[in-house]
């Protein structure tokens, strides 16, 4: 950029607005506009973030011809976007061709990390990890798995058996359906039967939706079962779905997420206000949407401080960079390219909210590669080893949440989180 | 045997990496730390020091680099150029598999898991292959041992053998030791 002049520099989004993923993408497209327009309000008229919006629909193929079209086309060196990983796939070796940078916001499975790639979205340490280690020291270590037949169930699925029996425990069953499937009765039926501790919940939309309601319906009826005898957990579940799935199917399931919209800090309350300020009092922010925004937010500040787009200066003063988020201070690890982040458990309540019942005391290393995690021995203290999760805060009316979806006695004799 | 669960994790490890110090070299350098490895390098011009305590190496297949045959650990060759000629060095000194230039982060991952299933592979199959060449050198002495049984016994030769791998059982040794015993210790008396 000359200094001077006054210049645009368009910035590429590409999320899939239409089809499967809609809900979720326009959390996330909100989330990137919003972060440009402050980003802009920031960089004071002296050069302007345009975003590019293209939409490939879900359709694999397109997010390749978009994303050249975005580089080609208009001149974008820069792309927040790509919500599956099977998306992102087929954008990689255009950025690394081309030298540009995607800005990822999904949480993902992780086994990556590419140069071209800014992940802002989780890394398996920083939430399916948590989930387990809650798992360890607060229930029966049975864990019945269910999920969509894809990438993402199959990687988090290994994480969490892996130190689940490291642990002592057992997966009672691991149930997959195709992406897409509604029909989840026999599921329900057998978890009914089998009675485990917990269910651990990776079905994706309508899917997940379909079994909330018929799970909530199966134990409403069932004799000697209450509702919260066998917590759902997930890694996923987010505000916007829990109107989708509606109440009381949609109260007193645990998620692990960097962001919920309850998290008590001025930087939350002013980006909750904002936000619905300008796309409305109905929208309902999710992790993705807060993800994209950092993302915004990141690639904006990187450009104000380097005064350029160009991607090395950018990724150089990004990495400098450290962001109050929403969540807590954000900042990027120039060794994996991935993004400290801070881990919650949380409890869904009535009102599409979530309870906050556990917080890491400091943004977390990103590990995308699960290299520091001890697989053959990942009991509690060796999980706390090689991450430190610090303190654990307890607010009252948390704790009161959280009682009705719990179990008694810890069979690992290990610490209670709560 | 191999273990039942391939190494996947790699955390630890200590990787040489015998290639000029160019973008490739930096590359690998930057990456495999996210894997938990620990890096050293080595140019090109002296070989690598006989002390060096590494668990893999990765080397330039596009040198004629002096490799000792047979080295204790996995081998990795940074492949540039396909040509015939190269690959025919290449294939001579029997990496456990190849990466090709220029490196990326994408792929690294399942090299090294690749690289380390297709090691321990190869050794289980020569212990394999060394402890059956054992056992054809010694079929001849098992053999003479059934039928001295079975002649001062008067038994049938599974009865022979039936004796023989309980004694052996009972004695703490193998069958192939036990037979050497038994024609060395009782010299035959018929003519």
């Amino acid at each position: 950029m000359r200094s001077g002049a006054k210049e645009t520099v368009p910035v590429g989004i590409l999320y899939s607005l239409t089809g499967t993923y809609g809900l979720v993408s326009w959390e996330m497209l909100n989330g990137a506009l919003l972060g440009l327009d402050e980003c802009n309000a920031l960089l004071n008229g002296r050069t302007e973030l345009r975003p590019v919006i293209l939409d490939p629909g879900g359709r694999l193929s397109a997010y390749a011809s978009h994303c050249e079209s975005l580089m080609r086309d208009y001149g974008c060196r820069h792309i927040i976007g790509c919500y599956t990983s099977a998306a992102r796939k087929q954008v990689l070796p255009i950025l690394e061709r081309t030298n540009t940078l995607l800005w990822h916001s999904a949480r993902y499975e992780g086994f990556e990390a590419s140069e071209n790639v800014m992940y802002i979205g989780a890394a398996p340490n920083q939430h399916i990890v948590p989930l387990a280690r809650y798992v360890l020291e607060n229930l029966p270590p049975e864990i019945y798995c269910v999920g969509s037949n894809y990438i993402w169930t199959w990687e988090t699925n290994r994480v969490l058996r892996d130190l689940v029996i490291g642990g002592g425990g057992r997966i009672v069953a691991q149930r997959l359906v195709p992406l897409g499937e509604t029909d989840v009765a026999h599921i329900v039926r057998e978890i009914l039967e089998r009675r485990p501790a917990a269910v651990f919940n990776t079905l994706v939309g309508e899917s997940s939706y379909q079994f909330l309601r018929a799970f909530w319906r199966a134990v409403s009826v069932e004799p000697g079962l209450r509702a919260g005898d066998i917590p759902i957990l997930s890694c996923s579940l987010c505000e916007p779905e829990l109107h989708l799935i509606g109440e009381p199917a949609s109260i007193g399931h645990i998620t692990s997420a960097v962001y919920f919209q309850s998290i008590d800090r001025a930087e939350n309350h002013s980006f909750l206000s904002r936000y619905r300020a300008r796309f409305g009092a109905h929208t309902s922010p999710s992790v993705d949407a807060e993800a994209a925004y950092i993302c915004a937010m990141l690639l904006g500040r990187a450009i104000e401080s380097s005064g350029t787009d160009a991607v090395d200066e950018v990724r150089r003063a990004a990495f400098a960079d450290s962001f109050e988020a929403p969540q807590g201070p954000v900042w990027l690890d120039p060794e994996t390219n991935h993004a400290f982040l801070t881990p919650r458990l949380a409890t869904s309540r009535r009102g599409f909210g979530f309870d906050i019942f556990w917080e890491a005391s400091q943004p977390i290393k990103p590990d995308p590669y699960l290299a520091w995690l001890d697989e053959t021995s990942p009991g509690p203290t060796a999980v706390a080893q090689s991450q430190p999760l610090g303190d654990i805060r307890v607010k009252a009316a948390d704790l009161q949440s959280v009682k009705g979806t719990r179990h008694g006695a810890s069979s690992t004799g290990a610490k209670r989180i709560h | 045997m191999p273990s039942s669960r391939p190494r996947l994790l790699f955390r630890g490890l200590h990787a040489l990496i015998w290639h000029g110090d160019d973008a490739d070299r930096q590359a690998l350098e930057r990456f495999l730390p996210r894997l938990g490895l620990t890096v050293a390098t080595q140019d090109p011009g002296l070989p690598p020091e006989p002390t060096s305590k590494h668990d893999l190496l990765f080397f330039d297949a596009d040198l004629d680099l002096p490799l000792v045959e047979g080295t204790a650990v996995p081998r990795i060759a940074l492949v540039g150029s396909e040509t015939p000629t190269r690959l025919e060095w290449l294939l001579a000194q029997q990496p456990a598999t190849v990466l090709v230039k220029p490196i990326r982060p994408s792929g690294l991952y399942a090299t090294l898991a690749f690289a380390f299933a297709n090691f321990d592979r190869l050794l289980s199959l020569e212990r394999d292959l060394e402890r059956l060449q054992t056992k054809l050198r010694h079929r001849r002495l098992v053999l003479f041992a059934v039928l001295r049984l079975m002649n001062e016994r008067g038994v049938g030769e599974d009865e022979a053998f039936a004796h023989l791998r309980r004694s052996a059982m009972h004695q703490r040794t193998t069958i192939e030791a036990l037979s050497a015993e038994i024609l060395a210790a009782r010299p035959k008396t018929t003519a």
